[in-house]
């Protein structure tokens, strides 16, 4: 298992080393010049070319990519463009309110997800199930950004319980948790109650049952255990999801995170944040889909990896 | 296929939802054509009017009508998602029969590209996209059926492994067929069905992204009353006039939604053994 989480971990080099190569490429065939948009539209040609060379981007390709890894492997992504801040710093900074805002989204989710999911598979056919599946077309369906805005006018304006936006007090985390929970939670109870159902129908649970115990006994040792493997893939899903649902999050909260981070370097053409940004989400998503692999082995003693 | 009609006739819910996108679809239709329907006439003395009875659903902060607006925008909506579906079909399919097909080192060429594509969350790679071609409903929406890709490369890939070997792909090779030929006779006959769930299972999906980039700014642009754009209008009219937030956001879940049904509805109908 060490080993194969080493191996795991070896080959996210050459995977991060391909999608920074991609984004170096990708970005020198797009169309504004950052020079130009730093100094405006009555810029002289010398003094484009001045900000060319103070941002390296007079240099090859080739040249800008190696310096960029070299950088890189020491822990340096080089300075913003627009600021001229260390990018390391900026995505740092960035990083936690996106990392607080992401993990307890997926919490919530997890828990209420997993509790509806299993409720409206137990219960099938009941008002509790035609309830929870509303539920969950309902979170698959809501533009997560509008949700966002209609729970600002509710409960920021109308019934000013929480505030409108901004980062830092608990009351500010709570609308912000529940728009990014929405999408995730209901994909989470989706997989749940399938495979809870699946695994309620299967020979071993009728034995169990069988044998004597009680119902809760039968579908916390049983059931849960057993339904719980194809539940995680889905709860690592989410956390992809929940990283690109951060970018509108944010937007709607004015949220001083990694998407807004990315989204106003996308504007700016802020290269050096665009190609910072991209790796350490591609870093990040990485980690998570070997974190489902490792779960997986963990809750499910039949998978083994060599 | 040929079951699947009266199968989705009677899976209620799946019913509804075409209804739904049927509405939709006629909406952008005809609203061009409907006169009284001006999305861009401005009454100024009337900015951000609450929906009542001289518009139903009253005026934007520009004094447009927010009924002709959000008919108008109807066909930006599915404009885009056709597109990002067509673009991830169309480029998906072809590279996954030429992986699944031949195999080797094209098969590895196209896996290790669709992995790279999937290194990324995928709206995130949407907006890397558009973040290098430029913002615009059609970059957008390109943008999204870009990052759609990977799913066609993959589902097609695997139906094609699967006939590849199969007696009549080999008969047609051996009465002479060229592989282009067996693939678009037999192979691809039988990766439709597959590809069509997927398409329309996708929608749902690809309206809310397109929709997310245009409220970010990076889709559509004003004028344009696409429905996120629209959202996004609103935003700065929430104490005062939340209707300008409320209406198109009404409007886009419900094409949402209906677009889930539908799609759930046509996988169990297409595929019962994915039904459960």
């Amino acid at each position: 298992m060490t080993a194969y989480v080493l191996r795991r971990i070896l080959a996210l080099i050459p995977l991060l080393l391909a999608v920074s190569a991609l984004v170096f490429v990708a970005l020198r065939f797009a169309p504004g010049d950052p020079a130009v948009l730093m100094l405006g539209q009555d810029a002289t040609p010398a003094g484009i070319a001045q900000v060319r060379h103070e941002l390296g981007l007079d240099r090859p390709l080739l040249a800008q990519y190696v310096a960029f890894v070299g950088g890189a492997a020491q822990g340096n992504l080089g300075r913003s463009f627009e600021t001229k801040r260390p990018v390391t710093g900026e995505l740092g900074r960035t990083f936690q309110v996106t990392f607080v805002l992401a993990t307890l989204s997926v919490a919530v989710a997890t828990i209420i997800g997993m509790s509806v999911g299993c409720l409206s598979a137990l219960r099938r056919y009941s008002w509790i199930d035609y309830l929870a599946r509303g539920i969950v077309l309902g979170g698959v369906s809501i533009p997560i950004f509008w949700l966002g805005l209609l729970l600002i006018s509710w409960f920021a304006i109308k019934f000013p319980i929480f505030p409108v936006s901004g980062w830092g007090t608990p009351q500010q985390v709570v609308l912000p948790v529940i728009t990014l929970a929405a999408f995730p939670l209901a994909a989470i109870a989706r997989m749940t109650r399938s495979s809870v159902l699946e695994v309620v129908a299967s020979d071993y649970v009728r034995t169990a049952h069988s044998k004597g115990l009680g119902t809760a006994r039968v579908v916390a040792r049983h059931v849960l255990r057993n339904a719980l493997v194809p539940v995680t893939t889905v709860i690592g899903l989410q956390f992809g999801a929940v990283l690109a649902g951060a970018v509108l999050t944010e937007s709607v909260f004015a949220l001083p995170g990694l998407g807004t981070l990315l989204l106003t370097a996308v504007l700016a053409r802020d290269y050096a944040i665009i190609r910072g940004a991209i790796l350490l989400v591609a870093g990040v998503f990485a980690v998570i889909n070997l974190a489902v692999d490792v779960a997986y082995a963990y809750l499910d003693p039949r998978i083994r990896y060599a | 296929m040929r079951q699947m009609w009266p199968r989705l006739r009677r899976d209620r819910a799946a019913a509804a939802g075409l209804v739904v996108v049927g509405l939709v679809v006629v909406m952008a239709a005809v609203g061009p054509f409907v006169s009284s329907l001006n999305p861009s006439a401005q009454i100024l003395a009337q900015r951000a009017a609450p929906p009542g009875t001289a518009e139903w659903f009253g005026r934007d902060a520009l004094g447009r009508d927010m009924l002709a607006r959000v008919v108008d925008g109807a066909r930006f909506t599915l404009g885009g998602a056709a597109v990002a579906t067509a673009i991830g079909l169309c480029i998906g399919t072809p590279f996954g029969m030429l992986a699944g097909y031949y195999g080797g080192w094209s098969d590895g060429l196209v896996m290790r590209f669709t992995d790279l594509l999937l290194a990324f969350p995928y709206f995130l790679l949407a907006i890397l996209i558009v973040a290098i071609v430029g913002s615009g409903l059609w970059t957008a929406a390109a943008a999204v059926g870009i990052t759609k890709m990977p799913q066609y490369v993959r589902v097609v890939r695997g139906a094609v492994l699967q006939v590849r070997r199969q007696e009549y792909v080999e008969a047609a090779h051996a009465i002479g067929a060229s592989d282009l030929r067996a693939m678009r006779q037999h192979v691809l006959a039988n990766v439709m069905a597959p590809i069509i769930v997927l398409a329309t299972v996708g929608l749902g999906g690809d309206v809310l992204a397109i929709a997310g980039l245009s409220f970010l700014g990076l889709g559509a642009q004003p004028p344009v009353p696409e429905w996120g754009l629209m959202v996004s209008d609103g935003r700065n009219y929430l104490f005062d006039a939340p209707h300008i937030m409320v209406i198109p956001g009404v409007f886009l879940m419900t094409l949402v939604l209906a677009l889930n049904l539908l799609g759930d509805g046509l996988r169990d109908a297409l595929d019962p053994r994915l039904s459960r």
